[in-house]
């Protein structure tokens, strides 16, 4: 006979066993969770030349990898990852990012913390996060870091902009020897 | 010809009235609730911004709160005052 009450406790098992942050309190699948299942499908389709996103695990959504192959600039040749770790607030807070591969940047510290204005939660500037952005939106913001967003006059690495002030072939050539010693793995 | 009306149920239907479809915010269409709430209606209404957008209420204050310095509109970034 079909025993629907030996069902239901596998059910309940089953659920206290899977991943405790997908939901909230109330039962409820979380708002960053909803909204994340939405924007990662329009992620690929808007996904900027030599990027390459991945979710480590389909079950969660909100760890997601970002590979970058500049194909023109300083870093060409180089391939970088970041890590986009998305909050539970989120989208009322934007996601973190990491970059996990060491890179000679003027906006990317030597710990790869990234400076990005639509980044920043709480921001006078008018380029800071609001709850309108996506997912798409911060992935073609890291990427224009390598491209139109890169800014050498408000500095996160102020030794790397110092330096492409003061001696460009320096600078170039000192990226180049940080994109060899640690962007060519992949 | 005489009919008796021996009973009757009235139903009525609502909407909001906005420019848009769905909250800003939250991203769910205005006719259902936020996501902290579980019935639409009267219990999770909207409100303009004398910018003219429009959000849940406990969307747009969940944001405000959020944001310490300076209460902007998440869409149009203009200071956000609620339209009487």
């Amino acid at each position: 006979m079909y025993n629907l009450q030996k069902r239901i406790k596998e059910q309940t098992n089953k659920k206290t066993s899977s991943e405790p942050t997908c939901e909230n309190s109330t039962g409820r699948v979380s708002v960053r969770d909803r909204l994340l299942i939405q924007e990662v499908n329009e992620v690929p389709d808007h996904l900027p030349k030599g990027c390459n996103i991945i979710f480590p695990n389909p079950d969660r959504l909100h760890e997601i990898l970002l590979r970058i192959n500049p194909n023109s600039g300083y870093w060409k040749g180089g391939t970088f990852e970041f890590e986009i770790s998305v909050p539970l607030e989120y989208n009322i807070m934007p996601p973190s990012v990491k970059c996990k591969t060491k890179i000679w940047h003027p906006n990317i510290d030597i710990n790869g913390v990234v400076c990005l204005s639509i980044l920043r939660s709480r921001s006078l500037d008018p380029t800071g996060w609001a709850p309108t952005r996506t997912l798409k939106d911060v992935v073609w913001g890291i990427c224009a870091l390598f491209g139109d967003l890169l800014n050498f006059d408000d500095p996160l690495n102020v030794e790397a902009a110092d330096l492409y002030l003061k001696d460009k072939v320096a600078f170039e050539s000192k990226v180049k020897h940080y994109v060899n010693c640690y962007a060519r793995y992949l | 010809m005489k009919v008796k009306i021996k009973s009757w149920t009235a139903v009525g239907t609502w909407e909001w009235v906005s420019n848009d479809d769905t909250c800003g915010i939250c991203r769910m269409s205005f006719e259902a609730c936020c996501p902290d709430c579980r019935t639409p209606g009267d219990d999770c209404p909207l409100v303009w911004g004398e910018c003219t957008h429009c959000f849940h209420i406990h969307c747009i204050v969940k944001w405000l709160q959020s944001s310490q310095q300076q209460q902007l509109c998440p869409m149009c970034r203009q200071e956000w005052k609620f339209k009487e």
